[in-house]
Formats: structure tokens, C-alpha cells, sequence
């Protein structure tokens, strides 16, 4: 068969068919191929997160489109990708933290995010995190939010995407919008770390 | 929690010793390696873990991914056609060392592709969620 013929989705059930076959035989398992991506898993993607984030830090005209409708703010900086999909961005304030599961399968923003982590896909993270997201944000992920702020955790669909905008942290007002960029980091989007520079 | 879902990270002689397969390959030198979809990197990890696990060896491999490449610039009058992506190259030689060593039947992978094609992914998951499906409130401090 001439792969020029294939699309890029029928590659992809191909890909998850090869895999799904090879499993099954026993000739590979799942952790293996896992531990293998984990290598690579924050280079796949556009990883565009962090600049949008960057953006409505210093650009409040754009913060407020984003968090308005975030597919369409994301399309202004050329981020597009999924049809027919709603992606949603959280704002992290004061007094409310954000945080995002898909409590199903992997639901995630990856247009803008990338690959999602693999802890994100397993069970303990998607159940424990709606039961005791405090618990589990300090204890797995050593990020301790302080016992003032309410948490609140989102369900990830294929319809819905959501997303976090973190807090800007404090004493970066000299920063570029580039500078800024990079204190983004993807756990910070998710909700379960900070950025860095954030106390 | 026996598991905790936060792993440690993988380590850089992980790294390298992945690296050290693919830096013979066609465009793969270290730092040039980019997906830019998911099913790339999972195409990746397969051909990998699949000559970790014995089935074939990374040379069978190398060969067929050369061959396929050879075969698209042979087909296309222009190197920088669009039909060029790395991956379904990738993807073609991995079927091409796991069929010949026999651990996969053509046939049984094209079925196999049909069932997945026919299953939309996030099939139970369709609908948007409106509202967080956890909240948890502060924690009262006296203040």
C-alpha cells in the first residue's frame, strides 16, 4: 500500500491497530511502549500553551477574548486543530485554584498543550482527584495550595476542553512577553504545579 | 496509593540510549526528532520497544525506512512535495520488519485499522461537562 495514498488519521488507526496487536500477542506491553514516550512526551505537539498564557498576561484586551471563547482567541495566534471542539481556559484568581481531569479516558487540550502526560490518562490520577483533589495535588504533585483558596477541578470531554490560565507571579512586570513564556510551565496549565518563579 | 501517578522522570541515559538507535537513522540525529502529532511519538516508542522486546533487529529496520524513503523521492518529481511526512515512513518500515519476521499478518492489521477507523475516539465521552465535577471549598481558618 502507497503511504502517500493514507491520510494522517488513517496512519494513526494504524499505528493504534499495530499497537493494539502487538499487546495482545504479548509480544510488547503497554508500560513499555509508555516509558518510552514519557522520553519524548513534552516535545510532541505545538506547546503553543505557554505563549497564549504569556499573552494574557500583558495583554488584557486578548485575556478577556480568551477567557470568552478560547477557540477562537487561540485561532488569533494560529492555534486551531480540532473541529467542532471547545476548548475553555480556567483563570486562576485569589481565591479560586483550578485544576483539569478527563475522569473517562484522556480528554485533553493538545493543540495547545501537546501530548498529555501519562499520569494524566491513569486511574489513580482520574479518580483521586475528583475525591481529594487537595490531598492529591500535595501529596503527588508537591504543589500546596493555600488552605484559603478553593480548589475546583474540570472535566475534560472531547467537546470541552478545558484549560488553566495561572496567576502571574509577582515581581515580573519587567518581563517580555518571550521572558514571561518561558515560566509557563505545562503542569501550571494543567493545574497541578506552579509556574515557575510563583512562590 | 501504591502508585503514585507522578513517575520519575525519565532519565538522560534513557535518553541516550534511545538516541543511540535512532542517530544512524534518515533524519533522525538527536535534536531533530519532532512530532508534531500524537500518533507520531506512539509510532516512535512501537518500532523501538518492538527491537528492545527482539523482535526484529534495528538494522532490518533502518533498511526498510530507507527503502520506503527512497521509494516517495523516487515517486514525487519534487523533494519538497507536500506528501512528505517522516512518520508514515516510520509507520510503513515497522510494518514492513514486523510482517516479514512474522509477528504481524497484513491482513489482520488491515481489519485490525478498519475497527479503529470505525470507533470514534472519546466514543462514551461526547458530552461538554459545565460545571467542575469537584470543588473543594477553602479550608476555614478562623481569620
Amino acid at each position: 500500500m502507497s503511504s502517500k495514498a493514507r491520510s494522517s488519521q488513517e496512519t494513526a488507526a494504524r499505528v493504534k491497530a499495530l499497537e493494539s496487536m502487538l499487546i495482545e500477542k504479548g509480544l510488547m506491553t503497554t508500560e513499555m511502549v509508555d516509558r518510552l514516550v514519557e522520553i519524548y512526551e513534552t516535545e510532541v505537539g505545538p506547546q503553543l500553551g505557554a505563549k497564549v498564557v504569556a499573552k494574557a498576561w500583558t495583554d488584557p484586551d486578548f485575556k478577556a477574548r480568551l477567557l470568552k471563547d478560547a477557540t477562537e482567541a487561540c485561532k488569533e495566534v494560529g492555534i486551531s486543530g480540532l473541529q467542532g471542539e471547545d476548548m475553555v481556559v480556567l483563570e486562576d484568581t485569589d481565591d479560586v485554584h483550578h485544576a483539569i481531569v478527563c475522569t473517562l479516558c484522556s480528554c485533553y487540550p493538545w493543540p495547545v498543550l501537546g501530548l498529555p502526560p501519562n499520569w494524566y490518562k491513569e486511574p489513580q490520577y482520574r479518580s483521586r482527584i475528583v475525591r481529594e483533589p487537595r490531598k492529591v495535588l500535595a501529596e503527588e504533585f508537591g504543589y500546596q495550595i493555600p488552605e484559603e483558596k478553593e480548589i475546583r477541578i474540570w472535566d475534560s470531554s472531547s467537546e470541552m476542553r478545558y484549560w488553566v490560565l495561572p496567576q502571574r507571579p509577582a515581581g515580573t512586570e519587567g518581563l517580555t512577553e518571550d521572558q514571561l513564556a518561558e515560566l509557563v510551565t505545562r503542569d501550571s496549565m494543567i493545574g497541578v504545579g506552579p509556574v515557575k518563579g510563583a512562590s | 496509593m501504591t502508585t503514585a501517578p507522578m513517575r520519575p522522570a525519565p532519565t538522560p541515559e534513557q535518553r541516550a540510549e534511545v538516541e543511540e538507535l535512532v542517530c544512524d537513522l534518515p533524519g533522525g540525529r538527536p535534536g531533530e526528532l519532532s512530532f508534531d502529532e500524537p500518533w507520531e511519538i506512539r509510532a516512535f516508542a512501537l518500532a523501538v520497544a518492538g527491537h528492545k522486546a527482539g523482535q526484529f533487529p534495528w538494522a532490518s529496520f533502518q533498511s526498510a525506512l530507507i527503502e520506503s524513503i527512497r521509494k516517495w523521492e523516487s515517486s514525487v518529481d519534487d523533494l519538497s512535495d507536500t506528501s512528505w511526512s517522516y512518520y508514515e515512513h516510520w509507520v510503513e518500515a515497522l510494518e514492513q520488519v514486523l510482517t516479514s519476521s512474522g509477528s504481524i499478518e497484513g491482513e489482520a492489521l488491515d481489519n485490525e485499522t478498519d475497527k479503529v477507523l470505525a470507533t470514534p475516539p472519546n466514543r462514551n465521552h461526547h458530552k461538554a461537562h459545565l460545571d467542575p465535577v469537584a470543588i473543594d471549598p477553602p479550608v476555614a481558618t478562623g481569620r
